[in-house]
């Protein structure tokens, strides 16, 4: 087996289990388990939400976020292509536009991340419409890396209008990312995928996802987003919705939720509440770039005051 | 090429033909042949790039790679340095792209060699709620207005792609010298968008955006792609029907020809040498299994090889089935034996022929797979009970009546 460089940071921080003995071909051979098997992570999960606490789950586009995010306890942490581009406005937006190979780039991300992070699940953006990869073969990649699952992120899911119709016309619809997750799933990575509505919920259901992300949609302030924006009623009721849908094919499934109202802080405990089977919440960006830009803030200001 | 050789270059040519024709290409091969063709500049955009790998147009539009460092590598590699002074070739720039500086950028793109740039991809193309976050974001349409003004004013070519009639007002200001009427993803071929615009629409849609950009200024030259626009007919329907003098196509031009000509052209390689019996013998292997009529078989295998000389004892080989049940299964189902069959035919044939072209009759026998005409002439007269000559004289209007069916 090739150790990379980076693989070799995980060997001295030793990461999870670490050596992992196996025979193969006759021959005794010591493998690197990186990476928690699927397993493990609902185990780790379930053991949360049966210790009656919520499930936190956040993305971290750098090693020194998704170190503060492990001091803090999250329980998973994911790695997204929007990582790289904080500066461009809205990064889970930048993340859907042509700036970048995403699923590239959520690797190299990956290598800093994982360096970071000693013991919790971390899991990878995967842009499952992808039409340059074997998928197979990079999810495979993702876990040599240390992965422990993946998630659909860029999702073409958060595309609406014409140019949605037209994507999934051109074979880079939601489809794609729904078989992406079976390939992950076959390949024993623990799958979070992100779904919109209970149509979705129910396909990523049958193709084995063990943990859906349940996106209450954008907000936005024009015309449209005030025509599409959910009260904390409409949010119950679309995760109740998808969370059933999703139930009655895996009763085990773990439910998160994320966007919509629940970008506010007092919406999304009221929501929370209020939604039975929903288990925690994901959190993309936000944390990371409101904590980062408070800090900063402050910090240069209360510097140039100094004198 | 300077901005004001361009303009005069594309003013000389609508003077002379009347329209100008814009090349969206997406390798050096694409962009020779569209000088060959006369084409009055050539955009070198992402979505070009990715239909020459075989993918959507669309993918340009999602995060597979870096549109502009995409069209960077492949344009000057393969376009700029086919080094085609007297073609203006554009860059289609991604504006939003947060790991580029705009304005150091476009300088970029002037000294490797590119005459203009153009908004490509444009976040035009997005809508529904997305698309209003992406503006809220900071990542919208504005941003391409911008590179247009920004470009405009380094005094580099601009094509402006617009959706709308307030985009059309706004680049126009910028000082687009083109304004290029977008009217939605290219239908037609295996890999168009299906929902397009009719042409009908595409038409009040150019024409209420033209007005508006006329009210700003009526300098741009007006241009149109994509929607409904497949063909040159298509075309021709919306020159007759709008104030467009030229057209830019992508999907029209190279992907939709030459998947149709790519493929056409393999299944013949694939079929070469006996190309309708090639067809025969896999119609009839597909059948064996099933329920493949062995007479059928041998109807369309006379029917297509007449000419050439056919053996019964070969045929039953090739179907598998032994010689004295093919003759018989054939004498049940059509009444006669093969060898009458056979002669009945390319009598038939033979008549048909004589009638429409007054060849020698010696070549006429030929035609119909006789080997000599002595041959001919005795079956001939067998069958239609008068010689080939005797019958060319002049009664050939009463007895080939009865030949018909079997020529059918």
């Amino acid at each position: 087996m090739n150790i990379e460089p980076a693989d070799i940071c995980f060997l001295s921080i030793k990461r999870y289990n670490g050596l992992k003995t196996t025979k193969r071909g006759g021959l005794i051979r010591e493998e690197l388990q990186l990476g928690y098997t699927r397993k493990e992570v609902i185990q780790r999960l379930t053991g949360e939400v049966a210790k009656g606490r919520v499930l936190v789950g956040a993305s971290a586009g750098t090693g020194f976020t998704a170190q503060i995010l492990e001091e803090s306890k999250v329980d998973l942490i994911a790695v997204y292509n929007g990582g790289k581009f904080q500066t461009a406005g809205n990064e889970m937006l930048a993340a859907l536009l042509p700036f970048g190979d995403a699923n590239e780039i959520v690797c190299s991300i990956g290598y800093e991340v994982m360096a970071a992070v000693k013991q919790t699940p971390v899991v990878a953006g995967v842009c499952g419409t992808d039409p340059f990869r074997v998928m197979e073969h990079y999810l495979k990649r993702l876990k040599e890396q240390g992965f422990s699952g993946v998630t659909n992120f860029p999702t073409v899911g958060l595309f609406d209008g014409q140019f949605r119709t037209n994507l999934e016309e051109a074979e880079l619809g939601y489809e794609s990312e729904v078989e992406m997750i079976r390939k992950a799933r076959r390949l024993d990575l623990f799958t979070c995928p992100y779904v919109f509505h209970a149509k979705d919920a129910a396909r990523m259901a049958l193709a084995g996802a063990d943990c859906l992300i349940i996106h209450c949609g954008l907000v936005t302030q024009g015309p449209i987003g005030r025509q599409k924006a959910l009260s904390d009623s409409d949010c119950i009721r679309l995760l109740q919705e998808a969370g059933n849908t999703a139930r009655a094919i895996n009763p085990e499934i773990i439910l998160l939720a994320q966007g919509g109202p629940l970008n506010e802080t007092e919406r999304l405990r009221n929501v929370l509440a209020a939604s039975a089977e929903v288990n925690g919440y994901f959190e993309a960006s936000r944390l990371e770039r409101s904590a980062v830009e408070l800090v900063i803030r402050n910090q240069v200001s209360s510097i140039k005051q100094s004198k | 090429m300077e901005r004001e050789q361009i303009l005069l270059q594309l003013k000389n040519r609508l003077k002379t033909s009347g329209r100008l024709i814009g090349v969206a290409a997406g390798n050096g091969a694409v962009a020779k042949y569209a000088v060959h063709g006369h084409a009055d500049f050539i955009l070198a955009l992402s979505s070009g790039r990715f239909r020459q790998m075989g993918r959507s147009s669309l993918a340009g539009y999602l995060p597979f790679t870096n549109g502009n460092e995409l069209v960077m590598q492949f344009a000057v590699r393969e376009i700029i340095s086919l080094n085609e002074k007297a073609v203006p070739i554009l860059f289609g720039l991604c504006a939003n792209d947060p790991v580029i500086i705009l304005e150091r950028y476009i300088d970029q793109i002037c000294e490797v060699g590119f005459s203009g740039i153009t908004n490509y991809p444009s976040i035009g193309v997005i809508d529904g709620q997305l698309r209003e976050a992406l503006e809220e974001a900071g990542l919208g349409y504005q941003k391409e207005i911008e590179a247009i003004r920004i470009a405009h004013a380094k005094n580099l070519f601009t094509l402006a792609f617009v959706f709308d009639e307030q985009q059309a007002e706004q680049m126009v200001s910028a000082g687009a010298d083109m304004i290029c009427v977008n009217l939605g993803l290219t239908k037609g071929g295996e890999l168009g968008a299906k929902k397009v615009l009719s042409l009908e629409a595409g038409v009040r849609l150019a024409n209420r955006i033209f007005s508006h950009s006329n009210a700003v200024s009526k300098e741009p030259v007006k241009m149109l792609t994509g929607g409904p626009i497949s063909t040159p007919m298509d075309l021709q329907y919306m020159y007759d029907n709008t104030d467009a003098v030229g057209y830019v196509g992508g999907s029209s031009m190279e992907r939709i020809p030459s998947e149709q000509i790519i493929t056409d052209r393999i299944i013949e390689f694939k079929d070469t040498g006996d190309y309708r019996k090639d067809k025969l013998l896999k119609k009839m292997l597909d059948g064996v299994q099933k329920h493949f009529d062995y007479v059928e078989f041998v109807q369309a295998y006379v029917a297509e090889n007449y000419m050439n000389e056919i053996s019964f004892h070969e045929l039953a080989l090739v179907a598998h089935v032994s010689r004295t049940h093919l003759s018989m299964l054939f004498k049940k189902n059509i009444g006669c034996t093969f060898p009458e069959y056979l002669l009945k035919f390319r009598i038939g044939k033979a008549i048909t022929i004589m009638k429409q072209r007054h060849l020698p009759l010696s070549e006429v026998s030929i035609l119909v797979g006789f080997k000599d005409y002595a041959h001919f002439s005795r079956s001939f007269k067998k069958i239609v009970g008068l010689s080939p000559k005797e019958y060319m004289m002049g009664t050939n209007h009463e007895s080939d009546c009865n030949y018909s069916d079997i020529r059918a």
